[in-house]
């Protein structure tokens, strides 16, 4: 028994060292992998960005990386954003990301998912996702796409953030935002992360906002306890689920209407631009040298768009 | 447990389930086995009901029909006995719990997969005869694997009820011969002979069955990850989209369809059979190079081959061997001669055997029609045939010639790329659409190739990996073994190969940001 056992953690030692290796040819932006150090770098894809070059955030779970696309903000407004996302986030994994952001960005605002606030970590279901986040030992299995931009002087990320999917399922049933006064709790831990978020933007001077992107999932049950939260902390908070999108919950949602997928997305996106632009506080970069490489990504990424 | 190709699977899972079982007794062993089975069924929700009763019924109407012989026997031993009347009222009883355990494992099956066809339908043939009222829509949610573990179950109690197999006394192996958990989303359809005795039995886990066994694995998630995941944008559109596209590319939608459909149901079954190997069980296999085949039927010996199997032990040979058709063929032969009078009451059989086929594989017209396409292709080539050989023999054509195989595998594969394109069309208004466009509008347009959500690196890939397939399916169809070729080179050559592959399957992947991983496509059935 042992000496298959030693053969086999002989050869995934092996394998390991091969994929970091392998890994480190395709990391974009090198240079924040100096500044962040490897783990942060390889966790958060908004370090692949060039510094100080994104105007707008849009940060929190599953229902941002699937409800809003940057790419579509700046072919058709020329802001350029990025979704900060991460799968079943918590709000202590969006306090880490907000930290990233004011030390490599420069944001003029950032919207905030609410949805993470309900989200327990202690909870057990969460270890899938955590799982998930294992990736970030892994940089190959993050960057690998870059292979077709070998050989380009500057590789590009065609994404920003968003998550590409064209599935069509819409919901079952349709219990959505009916009326009630009860309040969904947030937990303890979460008040006081909250607090932490509100005062990072706050002394970073960042706008911040609070939203809620449409999805079956929402409720008025959660709806009342975040206008508490967003009216003690003197915050806007625009849920997106009271307001009408024209959004088709059969043909542009994706999972029984938890997320949207791309067609859905472009309502969502083309609500958060117009939003942005009544704000007047950011520019259109569209004709701007220095963004160059973004009409280069909308290239690559409307490559990938069949619908 | 979305799929068996998700990361926890594969990498946690797996190796703690395998783990664990090397840990535990080997006369205990089946327990973990079972319990895997229940507890991804668990993860269905209701489905483990339906797992239960069907593994209920089996076991019990088995028990019930061995009861019934061992009675029989006994009282066929006393001389005084009318033994003609004693075995008639046996073989009526037994059909009677047979009938019984049929219906309901097939009412089930008829009530998740095809009451809302059937109330569709009703309703429509309603409306048609002016008749005021509509049946309610009801679809239910299938649990997974429905159409496999039934058919496994059928299999089952109908080989105790023709004498094939014993009835098993013990509940656990009836059990686990139907809940085998690498088995339960796509298959394949096993028989209790298969695997029973060796689910029981128990194995330690050896170093050479760990590596064969998760080299197979290795090799399906490479068809997944390479071909499948990277296809479905491209098919995706073609079938949505097909009134905007040229012929060539509806055509190349359906090439590209049926080629992703097998990576994926057969990349699945690398996975299953895969995971066997690995706890020392033989899970028979579902593919032989379908695309060698010379025609359609012979496709159909090697492409699911375990639903092929059934439907011929199960329908073909018992509507065939039926008093009616015997007697039809008897009279056939003597109007139509010795080859083509057995051939048209073979083709009764064929045709219900089609009919199921199309009806297994999903509630829609599309899926019967699949069937009725099948049936006529291969019906109508067993008719040609001795004309084909007449032409042949007339014109000096050697038919074992390599030229002449590769022209009929050609021959073959457009038949098929046709079929799948049936099975995958939305619908019947649909299919002739994709039929019209490729017959009224074949032009070659590159452009709107590469607007079809894959990139020209996407079409490199795909190229590059369909000759790689193609070599190692030729090398299989000339029986030489890759792996046990693997298996004896050094050991610094084989890891080295295994580093390469696995470094290929990362970098070169279609995963992350801009692929969509496909749910596989046989779990839907």
């Amino acid at each position: 028994m042992k000496k298959p056992l030693v053969r086999i953690i002989l050869f995934f030692g092996i394998l390991f060292i091969l994929i970091e290796v392998t890994s480190f040819i395709f990391i974009p932006n090198k240079a924040n992998l100096f500044e962040f150090g490897y783990n942060k770098k390889t966790k958060y894809d908004l370090l692949s960005e060039p510094n100080n070059t994104i105007d707008a955030i849009f940060i929190g779970d599953s229902l941002i990386y699937n409800g809003i696309s940057p790419m579509y903000i700046w072919n058709n407004y020329g802001y350029t954003t990025y979704d900060c996302a991460i799968p079943a986030a918590t709000l202590d994994q969006i306090y880490d990301y907000s930290e990233v952001i004011v030390k490599s960005q420069s944001p003029k605002i950032v919207y905030m998912e609410i949805d993470p606030a309900f989200r327990d970590p202690r909870n057990i279901k969460l270890i899938k996702y955590k799982f998930d986040g294992l990736k970030k030992y892994v940089p190959l299995l993050t960057f690998h796409n870059n292979w077709k931009q070998i050989g380009n002087k500057e590789s590009v990320n065609p994404y920003k953030g968003y998550k590409y999917s064209s599935k069509v399922k819409g919901p079952i049933k349709h219990r959505y935002m009916k009326k009630t006064n009860r309040k969904k709790p947030i937990i303890d831990i979460n008040k006081k992360e909250f607090k932490k978020l509100v005062k990072l933007y706050k002394d970073n001077n960042i706008k911040f906002v609070l939203i809620e992107t449409p999805t079956i999932s929402y409720s008025t049950f959660k709806e009342n306890s975040i206008k508490d939260l967003a009216k003690e902390y003197d915050l806007e908070y625009i849920n997106l689920n009271t307001i009408d999108l024209k959004i088709d919950w059969e043909k542009e949602t994706k999972d029984l209407g938890v997320h949207m997928n791309y067609l859905g997305a472009r309502k969502v996106s083309t609500y958060m631009a117009e939003d942005i632009k009544k704000r007047d506080i950011l520019k259109d970069h569209r004709n701007d040298p220095k963004y160059k490489s973004w009409d280069v990504a909308y290239e690559l990424y409307k490559e990938k768009l069949f619908q | 447990m979305s799929s068996y190709y998700s990361g926890i699977y594969l990498f946690v899972l797996l190796p703690l389930i395998a783990l664990i079982y090397n840990l535990i007794p080997k006369k205990r062993q089946w327990f973990l086995l079972l319990a895997n089975g229940f507890v991804y069924y668990l993860l269905g929700k209701l489905g483990i009901i339906y797992l239960i009763i069907s593994i209920l019924s089996v076991y019990f109407c088995a028990l019930f029909i061995k009861k019934i012989d061992d009675k029989k026997e006994l009282t066929l031993k006393n001389k005084d006995v009318d033994k003609k009347l004693i075995k008639k009222k046996s073989k009526t009883k037994k059909k009677l719990i047979l009938t019984l355990c049929i219906l309901l494992n097939l009412a089930f099956l008829i009530a998740f997969k095809y009451l809302g066809f059937f109330t569709t339908n009703i309703n429509a043939l309603l409306g048609l005869f002016n008749v005021d009222y509509q049946f309610e829509f009801v679809k239910l949610l299938a649990p997974i694997g429905i159409s496999f573990y039934t058919l496994s179950a059928l299999s089952y109690i109908i080989d105790v009820y023709n004498g094939k197999i014993e009835a098993e006394k013990s509940f656990v192996k009836v059990a686990l011969f139907l809940s085998f958990f690498p088995q339960i989303m796509e298959g394949p359809i096993t028989r209790f002979s298969d695997t029973a005795k060796e689910l029981y039995a128990g194995a330690k886990i050896c170093y050479h069955n760990l590596a064969f066994g998760y080299q197979r694995i290795l090799y399906g998630y490479f068809k997944k990850k390479m071909i499948v995941d990277r296809l479905n944008p491209m098919v995706t559109t073609v079938f949505n989209d097909y009134s905007n596209l040229n012929g060539f590319t509806i055509f190349l939608g359906a090439v590209f369809y049926t080629f992703m459909l097998y990576m994926d149901f057969s990349g699945t079954m690398d996975i299953v059979v895969g995971t066997g190997q690995i706890f020392g069980i033989n899970v028979p296999e579902n593919f032989r190079q379908p695309f060698f085949s010379k025609n359609v039927s012979e496709f159909w010996t090697r492409w699911h081959i375990t639903l092929g199997t059934w439907f011929k032990d199960y329908i073909y040979y018992p509507v065939s061997l039926s008093k009616p058709l015997k007697k039809l063929t008897k009279s056939l032969r003597k109007v139509l001669g010795n080859h083509y009078g057995p051939l048209v009451t073979g083709s009764v059989a064929l045709m219900a055997v089609w009919f199921l086929n199309g009806l297994w594989h999903g509630a829609g017209y599309t899926f019967l029609l699949f069937g009725l396409f099948h049936f006529i292709m291969i019906v109508g080539g067993n008719f040609l045939e001795p004309l084909i050989i007449f032409i042949c023999k007339k014109l000096h054509i050697n038919r074992q010639n390599i030229v002449y195989r590769i022209l009929q595998s050609v021959k073959m594969s457009l038949f098929v790329f046709y079929g799948e394109m049936i099975f995958r069309a939305n619908s019947v208004t649909d299919l002739v659409g994709m039929t019209k466009g490729i017959f009224t509008r074949f032009t070659f347009n590159g452009t709107e190739l590469l607007n079809l959500g894959i990139d020209i690196y996407d079409y490199i890939i795909i190229f590059i990996v369909f000759i790689f397939i193609f070599i190692m399916s030729l090398l299989k169809e000339k029986n030489i073994d890759v792996r046990e070729k693997l298996a004896n080179m050094k050991t610094w050559q084989r890891w080295l190969i295994l580093y390469i592959f696995i470094l290929i399957i990362l970098i070169f992947g279609a995963y992350g940001p801009g692929y969509e991983p496909l749910d596989p496509i046989y779990a839907d059935f």
